[in-house]
């Protein structure tokens, strides 16, 4: 058998791409993992999976994590039907798509900084406010700035539609819920997931919206994996930062894992 | 291919050029004047006189800034921020001096005329070389004018060139080929007169092993050059210093050298640290109140000497940096910059005990020399230690203290413990004074509070109620609620006055952060202990330290420049113990025995006694902001008040 013959150009450019990835993002994850193993930055030493373990005890952390659970059911929840409905308008009686969804996506493009003021100033935001204007002022926020997209994603998907399909069913008979439940939600399966990816990473982003409006230390609800994150490694506590945001990490890439696995078996089925 | 080679060859000129040459030349040249200029250098300015008479100051970033305009300028010298010019119109001689801010000049008429041939400045007085030969001492303002320099084994005469630095005068004869060097202070040859031949400049070089060296010029007629003399052992050699062989004049300020081109127009600065041994290593001192190219005090300037002398590989940089992320990120990650670093406790979000639980902050004690100062050290510094480890050396130690004001308590017919009184007694006092307010309709307040914006009371309640090593906070104590409802009780009775309170008559009682014990020692306050809530209870206190970071790559290095810092002689120099009193124990018990006023030992006790007032995370901010205004206001009770700090704490803690 005639053994293959490597281009020298190609090998080149294969190990500049596996060096160039390994740089940009296994050593940096890599550093983050080694730190969350070692006693802390300082010593080095090694201490096993006791950084995960005193992180997963601690109290402060258990509740971040339910309030992040929380906030992120209500936010991603929250703006995927927000999304939908306004897809479906848009959909269904709306003109001037196009310069809507513009508009919709434009706080997009808003830094966090200057808006969070107008929201302090309405509701009154502060480390003491009630658990209820705090929710409402974080979810009023994320809708406002990341449901436009979600919508965006969803209009294109349903645009992208086969409309002989609802026609038919149209035809036979079926009205505007059934078509929307039995027609359009399978069909956008796809579509729904990828802006449930999306809602769900700009949901990990949040927090620097929540730092501004309730600050380092938030009323309870509030306070998030990110604060706790963020403020371990102020206190140079590097050990629980790391494996705090390890844990963050691995939760969130299964989320987007199965999303996308999701994704695939259905576009799978399509085909 | 060819195209290819000769673009990639221009290139690599290219850069060999950018890298090598570039910085070299702007290393070396900081001045150039189309025509020629005269120069004079102190320790803050580089200053320079055009031939129009433009007076200008160059900053450490060369920018120059134009001060004022002097005619028929001859001789210049700089001292101390100030510039001598001397100006000579036909017979007249006027004596200018230069502030850098001023727009003008102000000058006199020198009142007896000399040819003066070099004027050299040092200690606002001026070192004339004359025509005759000799050297002489001047008042800038004429008051004392041409005394003739004198010290033992000294020839003042047939000096051709001089130089004046650190308190010493280094002359050079030609005709008798001979350099000497005299101390200022005590009129003596610092070392036997050394032989070289035909200098043109000579100057005081840098120190080795405690001996400064000298450098010259030689006569490019001759043997043209820089040399380097060893006054101590007599050898001239061939100096490695970058100026060129042909330049005129040589003044120095703290590390670097400064000599004029041939031609006068081109003025060139040589760095004079570095050249004895490469500096290798740089130690950043972050935050720290350091100046280190101008020292505050002697005291501060003999600790970098005595560091440089002992590393002369290791250069010391200064750096600020306030935002708390950029600090923390840079100390966990070894980045260079953060290697000594000056904590304000109750200005920062970073305590040094939160380093030190985290391993980020050396146990100082450690260090021999640290460990013997600290064995004589008084039991006055537990705020800076961490489980029984000296983590910090103390800044600036600003306590908490209370004066009374004697005069109206005896007029009131009230008497104020001195010390060993508690909030009851305190709280007692109040509705005494109340009692009396209302009977004779008079309004005296009870305590003025000027701390700031949270009272003395929740200062000590908050230093003594957070454990920052154990992570503990102990806010809802009943003992505390109670004390809290009699304290918005005495503020509701407007018998407390806030910090900047518009009203400014007579209190029984103040309380103040102190500032420094020079100030606060003094007999202008009637100094009293404040008030405890138990016998367990501390008194609140600020101490601003200094800590070596775990993670510096010399850290001996560091703790050995804190250990300068932490000598018996720097805790006893001036600009210590104005800032914080003495710590040896024999220097305290000394102090004590002086002390007509008590106010000392009042001092001294709330620093045997103390705990550091740490503003925890947030809750300092909370409470501030919203907590005691609420709790005043009537909006929050004692108890919710209790209750939330506690809760607030513990989210803090709880990391």
């Amino acid at each position: 058998m005639k053994k293959a013959k490597m281009n020298p150009v190609c090998l080149l450019s294969g190990f500049i791409c596996v060096a160039v990835f390994a740089a940009l993002y296994i050593v940096p994850i890599g550093v983050n993992f080694y730190y969350s193993l070692a006693d802390s930055s300082f010593s080095g030493q090694a201490s096993g999976l006791n950084g995960f373990l005193s992180v997963l005890r601690n109290k402060n952390f258990l509740t971040a994590l339910g309030n992040s659970s929380v906030v992120m059911l209500l936010t991603v929840g929250g703006g995927m039907i927000l999304s939908g409905l306004i897809a479906f308008l848009l959909f269904q009686y709306g003109s001037r798509v196009y310069f809507s969804l513009a508009v919709l996506n434009l706080p997009l493009f808003i830094p966090s900084c200057a808006v969070t003021a107008l929201w302090q100033f309405v509701f009154k935001t502060s480390a003491f406010c009630s658990d209820g204007t705090a929710y409402t002022a974080l979810l009023t926020l994320f809708f406002w700035k990341y449901s436009g997209i979600g919508a965006t994603i969803l209009y294109i998907g349903a645009k992208s539609m086969d409309r002989s399909v609802s026609e038919a069913a149209e035809v036979d008979g079926a009205g505007n819920a059934r078509k929307f439940l039995c027609i359009m939600l399978p069909n956008l399966i796809g579509y729904i997931l990828v802006s449930l990816a999306g809602l769900l990473m700009y949901f990990l982003q949040l927090h620097k919206e929540c730092y501004l409006l309730f600050g380092a230390y938030p009323c309870t609800c509030m306070y998030q994996i990110q604060h706790y994150i963020s403020n371990n490694f102020n206190k140079l506590n590097y050990r629980n930062a790391a494996a705090g945001s390890v844990m963050i990490t691995i939760f969130s890439v299964t989320v987007c894992l199965i999303l996308f696995a999701v994704i695939k078996r259905r576009a799978g089925e399509k085909q | 291919m060819k195209h290819y080679l000769r673009a990639l060859f221009s290139f690599a000129v290219l850069c060999v050029l950018f890298i090598f040459y570039i910085p070299a030349v702007a290393e070396t040249v900081i001045v150039s004047s189309p025509s020629s200029i005269k120069y004079a250098v102190d320790e803050q300015y580089v200053w320079t006189v055009s031939e129009d008479g433009a007076v200008t100051w160059h900053d450490d970033n060369r920018t120059a800034y134009q001060v004022c305009r002097i005619d028929h300028v001859s001789r210049i010298a700089a001292a101390g921020g100030t510039l001598y010019c001397l100006a000579e119109d036909g017979q007249r001689q006027t004596m200018y001096v230069v502030e850098p801010h001023a727009t003008e000049a102000s000058g006199y008429d020198v009142p007896e005329r000399r040819d003066i041939r070099q004027m050299e400045a040092s200690n606002s007085m001026l070192y004339l070389l004359c025509d005759d030969g000799k050297v002489y001492l001047s008042e800038p303002f004429g008051l004392r004018l041409f005394e003739e320099i004198a010290a033992n084994d000294f020839r003042n005469e047939d000096i051709d060139v001089i130089s004046v630095y650190d308190g010493m005068l280094c002359a050079y004869s030609r005709k008798n080929s001979l350099v000497s060097v005299i101390s200022l202070e005590s009129g003596t040859l610092l070392y036997p007169s050394v032989t070289a031949d035909d200098l043109l400049y000579v100057q005081i070089g840098r120190k080795e092993n405690g001996v400064y060296r000298l450098i010259g010029i030689s006569d490019p007629m001759k043997n043209a050059g820089i040399v380097e003399i060893d006054p101590s052992a007599g050898l001239v050699q061939t100096s490695d210093l970058d100026l060129p062989a042909e330049c005129m004049g040589l003044r120095r300020n703290a590390d670097t050298v400064y000599s004029l081109s041939a031609d006068g127009t081109k003025l060139y600065a040589a760095s004079l640290v570095g050249k004895t041994a490469e500096k290798n290593t740089t130690v950043t001192l972050l935050n720290t109140f350091i100046d280190l190219k101008q020292p505050e005090s002697k005291g501060v300037a003999d600790v970098i000497t005595a560091f440089c002398e002992k590393h002369p590989d290791i250069s010391l940089v200064n750096r600020s940096e306030d935002d708390i992320r950029v600090v923390a990120n840079g100390i966990m990650s070894c980045l260079p910059g953060y290697d000594i670093i000056t904590i304000q406790e109750n200005f920062t979000k970073l305590p040094s005990v939160t380093m030190y639980k985290a391993g980020a902050a050396v146990k100082l004690e450690e260090n021999e020399q640290i460990r013997q100062t600290l064995a004589l050290c008084a039991d006055v510094l537990s705020p800076v230690t961490a489980e029984g480890h000296l983590i910090g050396i103390p800044v600036f130690t600003n306590p908490y203290l209370w004066h009374a004001d004697q005069e109206t308590a005896a007029k009131i017919g009230l008497t104020v413990p001195e010390d060993g009184w508690t909030w009851d007694d305190f709280f007692d006092l109040g509705e005494k004074l109340d009692e009396y307010n209302r009977a004779t309709g008079s309004h005296i307040p009870l305590l003025r509070d000027e701390i700031g914006q949270l009272p003395y009371f929740l200062v000590q309640y908050n230093a003594n109620a957070v454990d920052l090593m154990a992570g503990t906070a102990a806010y809802d104590s009943k003992e505390f609620i109670d004390a809290l409802s009699r304290w918005v009780d005495l503020y509701g009775k407007g018998l407390i006055e806030p910090f900047n309170s518009d009203d400014s008559g007579t209190a029984l009682l103040y309380c103040f952060r102190a500032k420094s014990y020079s100030e606060y020692t003094s007999d202008e306050y009637d100094l009293i202990l404040p008030p405890v809530l138990n016998s367990d209870t501390k008194y609140p206190v600020n101490i601003a330290r200094t800590v070596v970071n775990a993670n510096s790559p010399c850290q001996d290095v560091c703790v050995d420049f804190l250990a300068e810092l932490f000598t018996p002689t720097y805790l006893r120099s001036k600009v210590f113990t104005f800032n914080n009193g003495f710590l040896l124990a024999d220097d305290v018990a000394r102090d004590l025995q002086n002390d007509p006023t008590g106010n000392k030992a009042v001092w001294y006790a709330v620093l045997a006694d103390s705990a550091q007032d740490y503003y925890l995370g947030d809750l300092f901010v909370d409470q501030w902001k919203t907590l005691y205004p609420a709790l005043l206001s009537g909006s929050m009770s004692p108890e919710a008040y209790a209750r939330t700090c506690q809760q607030r704490a513990e989210m803090v803690l709880g990391e």
